[in-house]
């Protein structure tokens, strides 16, 4: 086999690079400290958000005998819940709240964003193993590739080669192979300590599995990376164009477009600001969605249609306290105005998404980002899955404080008061990691791509090989 | 020394030459065109979301005004109590702000506030609603041209600067001539110098007044922080080239400084810190001061109720006593809670101190600090605002004790003379002491280079 | 004017030149005979001042190289094998960067137009790019700069290898005008034939050491090439 021979000569070749070790070895300590160090941030999260959960358990069970809807203003802190992949790629994590304040007639967004209350060098943070297959790892096969088949000494080598028998094509696959080969073993070093790392933590199976997803996506990705370093070197018979082409190839799509992209599809479906989404909601829970449909007439509907079923004339007179009715019923219009306006949001999000994904048409990384962080929990869809325990949890939390409210008549006008914290046991917060299946599915589209790109790529490299015998 | 204006006008021929050189340079005005354009329109929503917020405070009190002038004679006037009074102080983005969005989203920019709030009031401005992925991939500002593709650019233009006649033998008829090597390379960079950085100062001054950031000082100071991160980079270039032998190791070499100095270096320095001194738990404190602030309060209604049913003086006051209650209880509540807030303001300083020590050894952090600064998107200015804010507050609550003192109720004129924030620029401009330390990094880092390239420049005579 | 006393020129434990002893007077052409690796070119780095001698000195017109390279420098001028020049400038342009490097007192452009005309380029090929140039007219542009610096002493590597007959029968013709107008040129070469036709005396270097000297007046070429092979095949 001409192809393995090749193959095999020119992974020789690339070990026999001192400078290509080097800088082999440099990026894998690179990456495990950056690993290590996640790790450690990880771990200091896992604790503070632990200990912050257990002290807002202790600031509720403190509350005493007070009134529901006291206790409701006071609220519950919610604290999300963190893949134990986020060390490996942390995705959004940094730029998400990771609380969400629970509290009576306000569905609040996330809190505490990791990024918040840096200085200037707070822009330079995100270097992870995930960025660095993403982002160095390419520069480092277009840097031990980009004189396989240009300069003028493998112009030499070229035609001896071609002249000893070996076909264009056999030449241009061994090279890929060999080239390929090299990558897929520098990601299976990264792949290994991401396994350490799971195992450290006691993750559980899901998660091995997620990595293992995320390990296949990144062979996609690496492997087109290897395919276009051969093809250009083989149409650009001068290594200085063909190392200025792949640059600036490199630059553009890791670089540049990874950064273009979002603020593109921001720009075409634009997010609100937060005063002027709070505002939209208030306005509607008060107006109604057509704006004509006070929640005030819409109250005394129910006033009226209760008074009237239990044939009384009197709020007063009603078997129970109308008070939590009125709370009750306010909670779910908020509620279910919040939740409105959060779906149009998030859909706004999906769409901004989705012209992401155009753009990884363009780009590779655009289509090997979206994969990774869903693999590692650390993408908006886990994100959503927090808030919506989150706010899960605070409707039955509030309704079920309003209930008791309803259900408790205070005598002679003065306040009711309960220990709360009996009343809250029965609803807990369980915030849930997203599992691989479901991340999988909605991602398959980028896992698609990345494969178009790697097939796009071959052919690519088996047009230039016919090019390569013409040129020699 | 004579030598070197014959070099400088040989390089800049060649330099006239080269093709690629226009195109780059256009890429790059480009790319600094679309920067400043997204930073414009970054100050501009911020600028729309502050007025947003503004105009809450407005609503508001025409509402109250709308009740003050339907209230029947002798009505119950709760509305009109003046400690419900709204406020709403808006830090609002710099003239220069189109430069940099630099950490004006990592901290709040307005605050809902009455008299008697307490740090809580900032939380809503915590929180932001756009997509987090644009965050993650980071702006598309002009600093970002500046600090990411401007050495790019530069690298591009002056990678080979000697290489290439080594490569080509040229050297060695050149090094046969009685000209000193470091007049030689001194000229070639200065050449460089001449041929690239003003165009690019030119482009991204010219992209800033576009979008209308016109500010002189800081356009000035933008042309300073713009030409010594420049003259730096051509500095490496040079220092490259004393010691490659070869334009495609030159550029290799080039390809890994960049890296290494506009993202390795700093990432990892920022990780470093984050686990030698982590930044102070937000969550942790905020969930310490509810703890601590509901305890109090709860003591605070107990002693209350130990002291009977409220007692309603007659005739009536105006303001009800309870009020006046209220606020001695906030005001022994918040001295209670000043040293918690103290001590996590202190770590969150040190935290800012030790984060603020390491761009004086990484240049391209040095440049990022000099232009947040100048665009007034530094971490400083926003944390000036929160505490001009809380200064404020205290502002509030004085002149609420005046009206609790005089049993004043709010009238529709009243509202006219409340008291405004008016936030005070924190610094001195653009040229505050920090910026000049940060242009003094990238001076004294362009010196150590000047120094390495005199201190190896036999190194360049090796063919 | 170019003279070499006991220069040596040890790399670790490679001897490249062995206490080399060399005269060359002005109006002379020497030329240095040898195989590849015999020392020639290093000799002539070592005039040049690229390299530092380990022992002796190397010395220009009664100036120490290794002392003052940049005094020395002004009164030499270098031609390799292949001239290389700034390939995007032109023939003119070209000249006017050394010559203005050399310090050339008269740089005016019709000073220069003379040297590349006294050099033998043809008017046509001033304003040319010399990325076009071939490697004689490149060699022709080397010799301008020597006339316009008016250089004492010419070093020379290689310079007629690749030459075609004539360009390289052209360029002797040129260097026998410079030897005329009292340079003392010190050329290093391959080419037995040309060597004792142009040569005023011939040193055979084999492994660092000069092994022979000889007035090319005093040889047929059929002698040279004798002793050269004599002299190659060693002990």
């Amino acid at each position: 086999m001409p192809i393995l021979a090749i193959a095999r000569h020119q992974l020789l070749l690339m070990e026999r690079d001192t400078r290509l070790r080097w800088l082999c070895l440099a990026l894998l300590m690179l990456a495990v400290a950056s690993l290590v160090t996640g790790a450690a941030r990880q771990q200091a999260q896992t604790a503070e958000r632990q200990a912050a959960a257990v002290t807002d358990e202790e600031i509720w069970d403190a509350l005493g005998p007070v009134n529901p809807h006291g206790a409701a203003h006071t609220g519950r802190n919610l604290y999300a819940p963190l893949s134990p992949l986020a060390a490996f790629d942390p995705g959004l994590s940094n730029y998400l709240g990771i609380s969400v304040r629970a509290e009576a007639h306000t569905r609040n967004p996330a809190r505490d964003r990791p990024m918040e209350g840096g200085t200037s060098i707070t822009r330079f943070a995100g270097f992870s193993p995930a960025w660095a297959l993403q982002v160095v790892v390419p520069l480092l096969i277009i840097l031990s590739g980009f004189t396989i088949f240009s300069g003028e000494r493998a112009c030499e080598r070229l035609r001896q080669e071609l002249g000893a028998g070996a076909s264009g094509p056999a030449l241009m696959f061994g090279r890929f192979i060999g080239l390929g080969t090299a990558a897929i073993g520098l990601l299976g070093i990264f792949m290994a300590a991401g396994i350490v790392a799971l195992l450290s933590i006691g993750a559980p199976a899901d998660a091995f599995l997620a990595l293992l997803a995320m390990g296949g996506g990144y062979a996609l990705y690496l492997l087109v990376h290897a395919g276009l370093t051969v093809s250009i070197s083989a149409l650009l018979p001068s290594a200085r164009s063909a190392l200025v082409v792949l640059l600036g190839l490199w630059a553009c799509t890791t670089l540049l477009l990874p950064r273009i992209a979002p603020a593109m599809a921001e720009r075409l479906y634009p997010t609100p600001s937060a005063p002027a989404f709070e505002n939209a909601v208030t306005d509607e829970a008060k107006n109604g969605i057509s704006g004509h449909d006070p929640y005030d007439a819409r109250l005394n509907a129910v006033k009226a249609d209760l008074m009237q079923q239990h044939g009384v004339t009197r709020i007063e007179d009603l078997p129970f306290n109308f008070e939590g009715v009125a709370l009750q019923f306010g909670e779910g219009n908020t509620s279910e105005t919040y939740n409105r306006h959060y779906e149009a949001l998030f859909a706004t999000y999906h769409r901004q998404n989705q012209t992401q994904r155009l753009f990884s048409l363009i780009s590779p990384t655009l289509a090997m980002i979206p994969w990774s962080r869903a693999m590692a929990g650390t993408d908006v869809a886990a994100h959503r899955l927090f808030l919506h325990d989150a706010e899960k949890y605070r409707f039955a939390l509030i309704q079920a404080l309003n209930d008791d409210i309803r259900r408790n008549k205070p005598k002679d006008g003065g306040i009711y008061r309960t220990d709360v914290s009996a009343l809250a046991e029965g609803v807990r917060f369980t915030p849930r990691l997203v599992i691989t299946a479901d991340a999988w599915r909605d991602q398959a589209p980028s896992l698609a791509i990345l494969a178009v790109w790697l097939a796009a790529c071959l052919a690519f490299a088996r047009w230039a090989a016919t090019r390569l015998e013409r040129r020699a | 020394m004579s030598m070197l204006l014959p070099i400088i006008g040989h390089e800049l021929r060649r330099l006239r030459r080269d093709r690629a050189l226009p195109w780059l340079m256009l890429l790059f005005m480009a790319f600094a065109a679309y920067g400043a354009w997204s930073g414009a329109e970054w100050a501009a929503a911020r600028m729309q979301a502050g007025q947003v917020v503004a105009n809450e405070a407005d609503t508001i009190v025409a509402l109250k005004r709308r009740q003050l002038a339907e209230a029947k004679p002798g009505a119950n006037m709760f509305f009109a109590t003046p400690q419900v009074t709204p406020f709403r102080p808006i830090l609002s983005p710099g003239v220069m702000a189109p430069l940099s969005i630099g950490q004006a989203e990592a901290y709040p920019y307005a605050a809902r506030t009455q008299p008697l709030s307490d740090i809580t009031m900032f939380d809503a401005f915590r929180a932001d609603l756009d997509n987090p992925a644009v965050r993650a991939a980071g702006r598309f500002d002009l600093a970002f041209v500046i600090i990411v593709m401007l050495p790019l650019l530069l690298l591009a233009g002056s990678f080979d600067l000697w290489s290439r006649e080594r490569e080509r033998s040229v050297a060695a008829l050149i090094l046969s001539q009685p000209v000193p090597i470091t007049s030689l390379l001194a000229g070639k960079a200065l050449a460089r110098a001449l041929a690239l950085l003003p165009p690019a100062i030119i482009v991204t001054l010219g992209a800033l007044l576009l979008v209308g950031a016109d500010d002189p000082g800081g356009l000035i100071a933008t042309a300073l922080t713009v030409g010594a991160y420049g003259l730096f980079w051509i500095l490496v270039a040079t220092l490259i080239n004393v010691f490659a032998k070869r334009s495609t190791d030159a550029a290799l070499a080039g390809g890994a400084v960049w890296l290494l100095i506009v993202v390795l270096g700093p990432a990892l320095a920022l990780a470093t810190a984050d686990i030698l001194s982590p930044a102070p738990s937000q969550v942790q404190f905020a969930n310490e001061y509810r703890a601590a602030s509901l305890a109090i309060r709860r003591d605070q209604r107990l002693a209350r109720e130990a002291n009977g049913p409220e007692v309603i003086r007659t005739p009536a006051s105006n303001i009800p006593d309870r009020i006046r209650v209220f606020m001695a209880e906030r005001a022994v509540e918040d001295a209670k809670l000043a040293p918690m807030v103290a001590t996590h303001d202190d770590a969150l300083a040190r935290r800012h101190a030790i984060l603020d020590r390491l761009r004086l050894f990484l240049p391209a952090v040095a440049t990022q600090d000099a232009l947040d600064r100048i665009a007034g998107s530094d971490a400083d200015r926003a944390l000036s605002f929160q505490q001009q804010a809380m200064g404020f507050k205290q502002e509030l609550e004085r002149w609420l004790a005046d009206r609790l003192d005089r049993d004043l109720l709010m009238t529709s004129q009243d509202y006219d003379l409340v008291p405004k924030f008016h936030f005070q620029e924190p610094a001195a401009g653009p040229f505050q002491a920090k910026m000049l330390i940060d242009l003094v990094v990238l001076f004294i880092a362009c010196l150590l280079l000047g120094a390495a390239i005199i201190l190896g420049r036999s190194a360049a005579t090796d063919l | 004017m170019l003279t070499a006393t006991g220069l040596s020129k040890q790399y670790g434990a490679h001897t490249a030149l062995n206490d080399l002893h060399l005269n060359v007077q002005p109006g002379e052409i020497y030329c240095l005979l040898g195989a590849n690796g015999a020392g020639k070119s290093t000799t002539i780095k070592l005039f040049l001042g690229l390299l530092r001698p380990t022992a002796g000195a190397a010395i220009v017109d009664g100036i120490d190289v290794a002392r003052d390279p940049r005094a020395a420098r002004g009164r030499m001028l270098y031609i390799p094998e292949m001239v290389a020049l700034y390939d995007e400038l032109t023939g003119m342009e070209n000249l006017a960067y050394f010559a203005s490097l050399s310090q050339v007192p008269d740089r005016s452009p019709a000073r220069l137009r003379q040297c590349l005309a006294d050099a033998g380029l043809q008017p046509a090929a001033f304003d040319q790019r010399v990325g076009d140039f071939s490697k004689g007219m490149r060699q022709k542009v080397g010799i301008a700069l020597a006339l316009a610096k008016d250089a004492r002493a010419l070093l020379l590597d290689e310079p007629t290898s690749g030459l075609d007959p004539k360009a390289s029968a052209e360029f002797h013709e040129l260097l026998n005008r410079q030897r005329d107008r009292g340079a003392a040129i010190l050329m290093a070469t391959h080419d037995l034939f040309r060597a004792r036709e142009v040569g005023t005396s011939i040193g055979l270097m084999r492994a660092g050491r000069l092994r022979r000297t000889l007035t090319a007046a005093s040889v047929t070429t059929q002698d040279l090439e004798a002793l050269y092979l004599e002299e190659m095949a060693g002990d």
